[in-house]
């Protein structure tokens, strides 16, 4: 196993952090136990880099789950070895029909216990480990291949007279990504909805083995065009713990202060596609006009419209803050005041809070068991920020607050609600951090990209959509492994079950547009 | 309640932009111009440093299109800017514009070579 090299780096100040080497089922009843404790939330759960010491053609795969404390203040590795297993089913068997599938199908593949049969929120991790690797989650309640929609679609669960099974997509209206959803439904009620994702799949965990951190940046800031900024700080942190680097306050607070930018132009889109879902032109097209002035604010300050190029590895961004800073506090107050005043009338529309109440309801319960994060864990009244978890300490001078929904209805007008309290509170962050900025004397440390021990790191970072979570395993200045963990594929499994969840067809626009799901976020 | 609405929309005004009658102007002035482009052929036959800075391989340059050539596959490119930062001799810019549009990915690769720009 690959020596780890947990540097307290500013992200993580106060947190210990906590190796553990177990038997691979002790290692994922650990796991459950802490998940069920409800401090406990999995930050990451997938393969590590073995240790090369099987020459074998397969080697023994190595899980990795890292869970964060938030009570006890701690990170904790949990390693754990595949075991040999018993002849399986393969992925690839499922693509073939069952008539022409061989026996040559039944190989020996390693297996582990599912974690998914007591957290649903590894319910598509794990799929997605096994088609990857052939490794075996025992006792996955719903094994089936997830990364190759052009050959394997869900089927139907709901049967008999009366049920109409209706698919909609991959390609759909606008310029939305593509996705399938398979409806079962009985007249105009949904009773059951099943998303396919995986069509924008790059593999970009793979395509980054082998290169150096600076390279794999510019894949982490195209994992999601409009979460940008939030993958980029939160890979720097992880390959900045990594390699052993403690990166400046400054520094620091630039990230936050691109996060922010990035929330508020991401939460206005949200405004204009709920504004959009429910017919509402007038208020639609303003948001998208403040969308557009935001964007326009990004490329002044950073030069670039979606904050590519501005989180860098090691270094301060390279922005005129004298001229950035009075250009976003002349900018911000005016496109704030307009935002405001078409929240307020929507809110007093009775067309608009008829069509979102109670529309698309997440349940508490299953907001818990799936780890669902952002705005619509928020919306359901759980208190799930990044920002006042683990970067506490980071937020605490900016007057930052984790809103939680004020009705916890869990539906799409709660969802809108805590986007509307996040824009007030993000603007403000923004206001507040600018004078920071741009005044260090202090000289940054130089860091050093050819780390030459094997080492490892988390990064988390509060997107628009939620929390992101980068681990990076990084040798002779390469990387070894990476995985990525966005908001969305947290919570893209809810999704189906809020949709069914009493709803009707007409409702599925609104609660597509009160999730504000990405897609490439999960598909990556 | 609907009135408010009218009023609300009216109050704004007009908002539009110069598109597309100052087409190049506009575009790059709100950064809708991320994407690099050649100005001429590259007199440093010997420097390979746009394909090494390169992270995609959407710049190549080497015998297989003679030695002075530059090949650009903007299809390939993802925008990072290296090559504009990288090259001593200016080759490489910021296109004034990006609203391109092509039927095939073949007709986004361009080539440079004895200072004619063979497009597409």
């Amino acid at each position: 196993m690959m020596q780890p090299q947990l540097a307290e780096t500013l992200p993580w100040q106060g947190w210990r952090m906590h190796t553990r080497r177990d038997d691979v089922r002790d290692m994922i009843a650990l796991v459950a136990q802490a998940l069920a404790g409800g401090d406990t939330e999995l930050l990451y759960y997938g393969f590590a880099p073995g240790d090369g010491e099987d020459s074998g053609a397969e080697p023994a795969r190595e899980l990795v789950a890292v869970t964060m404390d938030r009570s006890q203040r701690e990170v904790i590795w949990r390693f754990g070895r595949c075991e040999a297993g018993h002849p399986e089913k393969s992925p690839q068997a499922y693509f073939s029909s069952p008539v022409s599938t061989p026996q040559s199908a039944m190989t020996v593949y390693p297996e582990f216990p599912s974690l998914a049969s007591q957290y649903p929120g590894a319910l598509w991790i794990e799929r997605e480990m096994w088609e990857k690797t052939g490794c075996v989650p025992v006792g996955h309640p719903d094994l089936r291949p997830i990364l190759h929609p052009e050959k394997v679609l869900p089927d139907p669960v709901a049967r008999g007279s009366g049920t109409f099974h209706l698919p909609l997509g991959p390609v759909r209206a606008d310029v939305t990504e593509s996705g399938f959803f398979l409806f079962d439904t009985i007249g105009e009620q949904i009773m059951h909805m099943q998303p396919q994702l995986f069509y924008k799949h790059r593999d970009i965990e793979k395509l980054a083995e082998g290169m150096t951190a600076e390279d794999a940046l510019l894949l982490a800031e195209r994992i999601s065009g409009t979460s940008t900024a939030a993958h980029a700080t939160a890979f720097c942190r992880a390959a900045e713990q990594a390699l052993g680097y403690r990166p400046s306050l400054q520094n620091e607070r630039e990230r936050m202060l691109f996060g922010e930018m990035e929330r508020l132009y991401n939460h206005v889109h949200d405004f204009s596609q709920i504004a959009s879902a429910t017919g509402m032109t007038v208020a639609q097209a303003q948001f998208a006009r403040a969308k557009e002035e935001l964007l326009r604010l990004n490329a002044e300050v950073t030069g670039s419209r979606y904050l590519r190029g501005a989180v860098r590895l090691g270094r301060s961004a390279s922005v005129d803050w004298e001229r950035g800073a009075a250009r976003l506090s002349a900018g911000l107050p005016a496109i704030d005041r307009r935002v405001r005043h078409f929240v307020r009338l929507l809110l007093h529309t009775p067309t608009f809070i008829d069509r979102l109440r109670p529309t698309g309801i997440v349940e508490r319960e299953w907001a818990k068991a799936y780890g669902v994060v952002g705005p619509v864990a928020r919306a359901c009244g759980l208190a799930v920020d990044a920002r006042s978890d683990c970067l506490r300490h980071l937020y605490e001078s900016t007057g930052h607050a984790c809103m939680t929904a004020e009705d916890a209805f869990g539906d799409a007008l709660s969802r809108f609600r805590v986007r509307v309290r996040e824009w007030d509170v993000s603007q403000r962050i923004v206001l507040e951090l600018l004078p920071s900025l741009g005044m260090s004397t202090l000289v940054e440390t130089e860091l050093s990209l050819a780390a030459d021990r094997g080492s490892m790191g988390i990064g988390v970072a509060e997107s628009p959509r939620g929390r992101v979570s980068h681990v990076l395993f990084y040798k002779n200045g390469k990387v070894v492994t990476w995985g990525i963990r966005a908001a969305s594929a947290w919570n893209w499994p809810v999704f189906g079950l809020a949709t069914a969840n009493g709803n009707i067809q007409t409702d599925f626009p609104i609660i597509d547009a009160s999730f504000g799901l990405s897609y490439a976020g999960l598909d990556r | 309640m609907r009135a408010e609405w009218l009023l609300a929309g009216l109050a704004s005004g007009r908002v539009t932009t110069t598109y597309p009658r100052q087409r190049k102007q506009e575009l790059s002035r709100h950064r809708w111009n991320s994407v690099p482009t050649m100005n001429g052929p590259c007199s440093d036959t010997a420097c390979r440093g746009c394909s090494e800075v390169c992270p995609t391989e959407a710049i190549t340059r080497g015998e297989a299109y003679g030695n002075a050539a530059l090949r650009l596959d903007v299809g390939a490119c993802i925008a990072c800017g290296r090559c504009v930062d990288r090259c001593p001799e200016g080759v490489f810019s910021w296109a004034e514009a990006i609203d391109r549009a092509e039927v095939g990915k073949e007709l986004l690769i361009s080539t440079m070579e004895g200072g004619a720009d063979h497009d597409g």
